[in-house]
């Protein structure tokens, strides 16, 4: 069966889960495949299908996800104890989360719904870079120079990025 | 040939004027601050450029990209030299001797050699890819959708192969971007799949967001749930290259071009593999063994020219059969479709002179990179050290407006931040990003090759295999997957290890 070199990699439960959800998700894009629609009524060949492909490339993911599985099992998938995958190692989680829950709250709360753009950007822009130096600037005892420069910053970086893509580029802003 | 030759003098003219070189040098620059930047990578720089490019003329716009692509990759050898970081995945094998060179105090004389390799290395592949890209071209006018079945379907494989380390998944991130191509209207009945009547998927997943979000918008949320460290940079003595270093290494630069540029031509390889072979060539023909991985100029040298040599080597089945050769060039490729230039076997039928024009682009993006690596190094230096708290954050704000960029659809933004958290959380399982961007590229070229293949020979299967081509193509697929069955594996090296013995003895 498929190896793999040792180095910074999840551990066996984790590919365990992953296999299992390739199954999963290959099964379902098989299956959705299969019930398509195949045209048959306007003579189209079975060949030209449009599920064939999708159907093969499900059927492709349900045999990697079985390999993939069936290889974490043998490793000691099942056994005990495993290391906690590196996505929910508790520091990974916590600033990875803030990162995305910020970032997510910027693209789809902010933009696009009336704020204008500069501003979505300079608020997203403040509250990333101040939250990812907070640890460190508290360490140092300069939170208040911290927030300062992360406004500067924020402020400065949306100006002239909206500049640059409205007024140079003639790009629209979102 | 003078046909040719005609067509390269015009292309050149074209550029010798004031906005092409205020463009190349540029565009050039913002190459090599990215790459200075480890994290953001030559397929993110050419995406979130080919955003803000859209409206320009198209020469402009690929010149740009051009210039980009190869100062990034020219760019990252910074941070391999001085932070044993390499800037892109393509100057990993740079760090070796780079790094060692650094501690050495010779931090600026291993970024000459590094400028060196890199001049080279391109000059040698823009010669190759003047010289193949009509040849491949003409032969690619034979091809049908067998052969692109097989080309395309190879690219994916080989990219899943060789990125990351672990082929499986690899694979698995390959199936993921030809599936996720295929999510829309269908190319030859216009059927909406697995749309489930949502309009905005009807146009299928955009490619430029959903690179933007894979290779970015990902890339800002590895780094940002990463510990943010301060970077340290080494002394820096004279940045000259040396003409010596060029005379001394003449093999190993001319070998390192020709594995640069074969491995560029490879479909979905990439320029990472490209610098890896050229210094592993280097190490095994090198009278000085010893001095690799400790600081060895030959080795720098074999890396960099190798990962340079490459670009122009994966623009060539690009520009010939519309299957790149790595992730950012199959980024340069979307972009030249936008701007209504259509690769592929008929390029050279429709628009012959555009292939010309793309070998002045990548001249003027080297001597780009030939000015920036003489002249501008120390100031350069100061990019490395800027906090990556301040840098990622605004990459975002970039991620986001470049998607929007491209057809004013709120839909891309929230494609790229779906396709960005989704490429996260693989690559927190060692998934490898690369083939799912090959996947992406290449999906619509192999369904619609597959069903119109199996049109016409009215399923069956036998064209597939037959065909000169095909055959060639489906068994080196077979051998590469089975190679990765140990079993297979041992025994294949075994047996090659017995007939080299066998042919020793004999000689």
């Amino acid at each position: 069966m498929f190896e793999i070199e040792e180095g910074a990699r999840p551990s066996a439960r984790a590919d365990l889960w992953g296999g299992l959800f390739w199954i999963l998700f290959g099964g379902a894009i098989a299956v959705g495949s299969w019930n398509m629609d195949r045209l048959e009524r306007l003579g189209v060949s079975f060949y030209t299908a449009p599920g064939l492909v999708p159907g093969i490339l499900g059927v492709l993911m349900v045999l990697c996800g079985a390999v993939l599985a069936i290889r974490a099992l043998r490793e000691g998938a099942l056994g005990s104890p495993q290391r906690p995958p590196l996505l929910l190692q508790p520091d990974t989680l916590r600033r990875g989360g803030i990162a995305l829950v910020l970032a997510l709250g910027f693209a789809i709360g902010l933009v696009g719904h009336g704020l204008p753009f500069p501003v979505a950007a300079a608020v997203y822009l403040f509250a990333q870079i101040a939250v990812v130096q907070y640890p460190e600037r508290k360490a140092k005892g300069e939170v208040g120079r911290g927030l300062a420069v992360a406004a500067l910053v924020a402020v400065g970086a949306a100006a002239v990025i909206s500049t640059l893509f409205q007024f140079v580029f003639l790009v629209r802003l979102p | 040939m003078f046909d040719g030759l005609t067509a390269l003098g015009k292309s050149f003219g074209g550029f010798l004027s004031f906005w092409p070189i205020v463009y190349t040098l540029g565009a050039t620059l913002v190459g090599v601050l990215v790459g200075c930047m480890p994290g953001l990578s030559a397929t993110l720089c050419i995406a979130l450029l080919t955003t803000l490019t859209v409206k320009m003329a198209p020469n402009d716009a690929i010149l740009i990209l051009i210039c980009a692509y190869v100062g990034t990759i020219y760019g990252g050898s910074r941070t391999a030299i001085l932070l044993n970081i390499p800037g892109t995945a393509a100057n990993a094998a740079a760090c070796l001797d780079g790094y060692a060179l650094a501690r050495k105090g010779q931090a600026g004389r291993a970024m000459g050699i590094a400028t060196t390799g890199s001049v080279v290395g391109s000059l040698f592949g823009v010669v190759c890819l003047a010289l193949l890209t009509p040849t491949l071209g003409e032969v690619a006018l034979s091809f049908g959708a067998f052969e692109f079945f097989w080309l395309a379907l190879f690219g994916v494989l080989m990219s899943g192969s060789i990125a990351g380390s672990d082929p499986l998944k690899g694979w698995m991130m390959g199936l993921l971007g030809l599936f996720a191509t295929l999510i829309g209207q269908d190319g030859i009945h216009a059927y909406d799949r697995f749309t489930f009547d949502w309009h905005d998927l009807s146009g299928g997943v955009t490619l430029i967001p959903a690179l933007v979000g894979a290779f970015g918008f990902c890339e800002v949320l590895i780094v940002l749930s990463e510990k943010m460290q301060k970077a340290m940079v080494n002394a820096v003595d004279s940045v000259l290259p040396r003409i010596a270093d060029v005379f001394k290494y003449w093999r190993t630069i001319l070998r390192s071009g020709v594995i640069g540029v074969y491995i560029g031509i490879l479909p979905g390889v990439g320029e990472d593999m490209a610098a890896w072979s050229s210094y592993a060539a280097a190490r095994r023909a090198s009278k000085e063994k010893d001095e690799f991985g400790k600081g060895s100029v030959e080795g720098l040298m074999a890396a960099e020219t190798g990962d340079n040599a490459s670009i122009p080597g994966g623009i060539i089945p690009a520009l010939a059969l519309a299957i790149p050769g790595s992730a950012p060039s199959a980024v340069l490729m979307a972009a030249m479709m936008i701007h209504g230039v259509q690769p592929g076997p008929m390029l050279m039928v429709n628009h012959p002179q555009f292939v010309y024009d793309v070998v002045a682009m990548t001249t003027l993006a080297t001597l780009g990179m030939l000015f920036f690596g003489l002249f501008l190094v120390r100031p350069l230096l100061a990019v490395i050290l800027i906090p990556r708290s301040y840098v990622m954050p605004v990459i975002f704000v970039l991620c986001t407006v470049g998607s929007f960029a491209i057809a004013a659809r709120l839909f891309d933004v929230w494609l790229m931040c779906a396709i960005g958290v989704i490429m996260f959380v693989l690559r927190k399982q060692n998934y490898p990003v690369p083939p799912f961007v090959l996947g992406l590229v290449l999906g619509d070229i192999l369904d619609k090759s597959l069903r119109r293949g199996l049109q016409i020979s009215n399923g069956d299967l036998t064209p597939f295999f037959a065909r000169p081509v095909c055959a060639l193509l489906f068994a080196i697929t077979l051998f590469t997957i089975l190679m990765y069955i140990p079993a297979v594996n041992r025994r294949v090296r075994a047996g090659w290890a017995a007939f080299m013995e066998l042919f020793r003895r004999r000689a």
